[in-house]
């Protein structure tokens, strides 16, 4: 117990929430300690750059670091999830999982994150749409989920603080869709405001979409394709270059052009708040007394992949409680419910965790699932160009269908078939090997055995011409979709891994139906053939069957995840149903925070980045306004 | 063995084997750089492939190309794209001598999913088992270019390049048949793909 400093803030986590946060109170003036588990930023990002050109499967994951002490979910872990829980309930003891996450089903968590200072911002796709008005009053519009205790309006100056600070290029005569508004410049109240950098370019392969769409409804909406505003450089902005369209905003950036949190870690820094990294908060300590928070504990370790054995050598570990007047917890969804539960105590209103009188720590876990559908237009497109997404049809992330059936966003991607199949890596192989071999399932076999300018014409010919939806479901808050402590498995420093129960409500799958419906119905409309293929026996596989219809029989799809992990520290006005109010204050100790992800009510369909941004900027002012 | 000779007749059978030019796959930049991806790739091959199989592959070629004037052998102009300078009757010959036979075939098989991707696959055809040769090979796979694109995560190209078709859109050639059938083999190997995830 080393330290005895007392900071205005402790923040746990150094991604874009707990960076944001500490930026903004340490240019204010306040003292902030930021804990990290990861390792300090290196100065360059050719060591993370060499991994990822090296890496089989290039997963969100594939550039980063995987430690005992700090492990991480993996996209390759999804498909095993099955036989990882036969394999438990078959040996019991002696068997861990190699899967950071306990997935208990009945489906699949398909989204992963980061634990590296910058957070997933290392690999987020750098779309920066901002929520819809009515993103915040689903109850009240459309008698779904719950309401948020705040409104756009609220929220609309912090999201224009947020596209500054990130820097986001956008038009905002493209953007005001669905009722979305922009107030004023906010260096001049006089002028009308302007995001702080021009529209990156709708790519070649978008715009021939957009033609392919022409006029066209669905479900009562006029559709259209729009440039997506983006977290990107479209000119020099904040000492950083412009997007030069690697392709590879997942998994890394290779110039950081895309902006990461790194960026407000190191500005944080400047203006004083002091990091500590190698060091995983465990436990949030509270006063019994008074109830408020009085300390975070924390184990800091030398090496991140030494595990915490009785065997480890001594002064490779060292506690400590970091002290604060106030203390954030930015640690993202999944992590920051598992310190929450894990600070449990026999204390008075603490037998479930910290901040969880309300039992909601934990609950209401979203993700926006993605339903992929991919297709061969007649003419070239020209994919793999381009940063991996620059337009979108928002067209349908509202209307009166949200009493049915979720909304949804559609991501017109530029890299053809990659998520999809694996290509060009899929079509190469298929084209080399003998005989006739699969690409998409039975839907779409090539002839092999090809070599020379035979092969060359047909990959060109098959992978100019791919392209893909990637459609974000809306997911309503579910109490039994939660994060536990796993009672059997641990990580390298012996804290409890995530449990995770998983599904996907009618809600959900009747919006995932529809937006499969919608992309089968512009891919006819271009003259696209559809290649989409969906295997039963796929470890993700779900099914619906359309109510609406009599004669329909239940249909497959797939589960993928957007690694858009919300709620389980929801918001809300009631404290019995939520674990922080308007302000981003704990209902039960009220000089705990929390932010980030966790804290969403419900999940809209924007990408939540810009808004993790907005909320926590937002936040930061009630926090300046409580140490003042 | 001196593994720089048998560079010309690895680089010759690649070139007829990827459909790019002898001069465009390794081109001959510095002559005293012993690790361009043409020797990491031979090396390889000598390294993991069955030795005996790959050099009869590369006798039998040397057989085939034996009788061509010099001027083909290491061609120095770049052909545009999709117009490579390889004789059509050398790929004949390569097809039936060296295609023909299974085990060459495989050999072959294999220095196409190097050049075209930089991986070497541990099995023939390949499952997920495999390594990515180097960063300089993973930057100069055939397959980026074949589909005029650049390497994901590599692009040496200007802001907003991606708003027009590449400047060799005209080279494209004609569709190929798309046909459904019974598949006569389990999906081949895949990077990436299904497991990337996120958005």
């Amino acid at each position: 117990m080393s330290q005895e400093k007392i900071y205005d803030v402790v923040i746990v986590g150094a991604g874009i929430a707990g960076a944001l946060a500490a930026y903004k109170l340490a240019a204010a003036g306040k003292s902030v300690l930021v804990i990290d588990g990861g390792k300090r930023t290196p100065d360059s990002r050719d060591a993370y750059m060499q991994q990822f050109y090296l890496a089989m499967a290039k997963t969100p994951e594939s550039p980063y670091p995987n430690y005992k002490n700090t492990p991480v979910p993996l996209s390759l872990d999804i498909g095993n999830w099955k036989t990882e829980r036969a394999l438990e309930d078959a040996f019991k003891e002696g068997y861990t999982p190699p899967g950071y996450l306990i997935q208990k089903g009945p489906l699949p968590f398909c989204s992963t994150y980061e634990r590296v200072a910058g957070g997933t911002t290392w690999h987020w796709s750098g779309t920066a749409l901002r929520l819809l008005p009515a993103d915040f009053k689903l109850q009240t519009n459309y008698g779904r989920g719950i309401d948020w205790p705040i409104t756009y309006d609220d929220l609309e100056p912090f999201y224009c603080e947020a596209e500054q600070e990130i820097g986001v290029t956008g038009d905002t005569g493209n953007q005001g869709y669905h009722g979305i508004t922009f107030g004023k410049d906010p260096k001049d109240p006089s002028k009308p405001y302007a995001y702080p950098m021009p529209e990156i370019p709708m790519s070649y392969l978008d715009k021939q979409v957009a033609q392919g769409v022409g006029s066209m409804s669905f479900d009562g909406q006029v559709v259209s394709v729009s440039p997506t505003p983006q977290g990107r450089n479209s000119v020099p902005y904040d000492e950083r270059r412009v997007c030069a369209g690697n392709t590879n905003c997942i998994p890394i950036c290779p110039i950081q052009a895309k902006y990461d949190a790194t960026i407000h870690i190191a500005k944080a820094a400047q203006h004083g708040a002091k990091i500590q990294y190698r060091s995983i908060a465990d436990k949030v300590l509270v006063d019994p007394q008074t109830g408020l928070v009085s300390g975070i504990h924390y184990v800091k370790f030398t090496d991140p992949d030494l595990p915490r054995t009785p065997t480890a050598p001594q002064g490779a570990f060292k506690e400590g409680v970091a002290k604060g007047k106030i203390y954030v917890i930015a640690a993202h969804a999944i992590e920051t419910a598992k310190l929450l539960l894990n600070s449990a105590t026999d204390q008075q209103g603490l037998a479930d965790g910290v901040a969880n009188r309300s039992d909601q720590v934990g609950r209401n876990l979203m993700d926006h699932p993605v339903q992929l559908s991919y297709a061969f237009n007649r003419n070239p497109l020209y994919p793999f160009r381009g940063p991996l997404a620059t337009s979108g049809i928002e067209s349908l992330r509202d209307g009166p269908f949200r009493q049915k059936h979720a909304a949804f966003r559609v991501e017109i991607g530029n890299e053809g078939w990659n998520w999809a199949t694996g290509d060009p890596y899929t079509t190469l192989n298929a084209l080399v090997s003998p005989g006739r071999n699969s690409v998409s399932g039975p839907n779409h076999t090539v002839q092999g055995g090809l070599f020379g300018s035979d092969l060359r014409n047909a990959l060109n010919g098959f992978v100019t011409r791919e392209f893909r939806f990637g459609s974000l479901v809306e997911q309503l808050p579910i109490s039994e979709n939660r994060i536990r402590l796993s009672k059997d498995y641990t990580d390298g420093l012996g804290i409890p891994r995530p449990e995770i129960t998983y599904d996907v409500d009618d809600y959900t799958r009747s919006g995932y139906a529809a937006a499969r419906k919608f992309a089968l119905a512009v891919f006819q409309k271009m003259g696209a053939t559809d290649m989409t293929f969906v295997n039963d026996a796929d470890p993700t596989a779900f099914q619906f069957t359309d109510p609406d219809d009599p004669g329909a029989k239940p249909e497959t799809y797939l589960l993928n995840g957007a690694g858009h992990v919300m709620g389980t520290c929801r918001m809300g006005a009631d404290p019995a149903a939520s674990v922080v109010g308007p302000d981003h204050r704990s209902h039960d100790h009220k000089n705990l925070f929390i932010v980030g992800s966790s804290v969403f009510t419900t999940t809209g369909t924007a990408n939540p980045t810009l808004t993790i941004a907005a909320l926590t900027l937002m936040a930061a002012d009630a926090i300046i306004a409580d140490l003042k | 063995m001196n593994v720089g000779e048998l560079l010309p007749d690895f680089v010759g059978l690649s070139s007829v084997l990827t459909g790019y030019d002898a001069n465009t796959i390794a081109p001959k930049v510095d002559p005293l750089d012993d690790n361009t991806v043409a020797m990491q790739y031979l090396r390889l091959m000598l390294a993991k492939a069955d030795n005996e199989i790959f050099l009869q592959t590369l006798a039998v070629f040397r057989e085939i190309v034996a009788d061509l004037p010099d001027a083909w052998n290491w061609s120095n102009a770049k052909d545009p794209l999709f117009k490579p300078n390889i004789p059509a009757d050398v790929a004949a010959q390569v097809k039936a001598q060296i295609l023909s036979n299974a085990e060459m075939a495989a050999m072959s098989r294999r220095m196409i999913r190097l050049w075209y991707l930089a991986t070497w696959y541990v099995n023939e055809p390949p499952d997920f088992a495999g390594e990515v040769v180097s960063m300089d090979a993973y930057k100069e796979g055939l397959a980026w270019p074949t589909i005029q694109a650049h390497p994901m995560g590599y692009s040496q190209l200007d802001f907003g390049y991606w708003a027009d078709p590449p400047p060799s859109a005209g080279t494209t050639p004609p569709a190929p048949p798309i046909r459904s059938g019974a598949s006569a083999a389990p999906p081949a190997a895949t990077q990436g793909g299904k497991q990337r995830g996120g958005i």
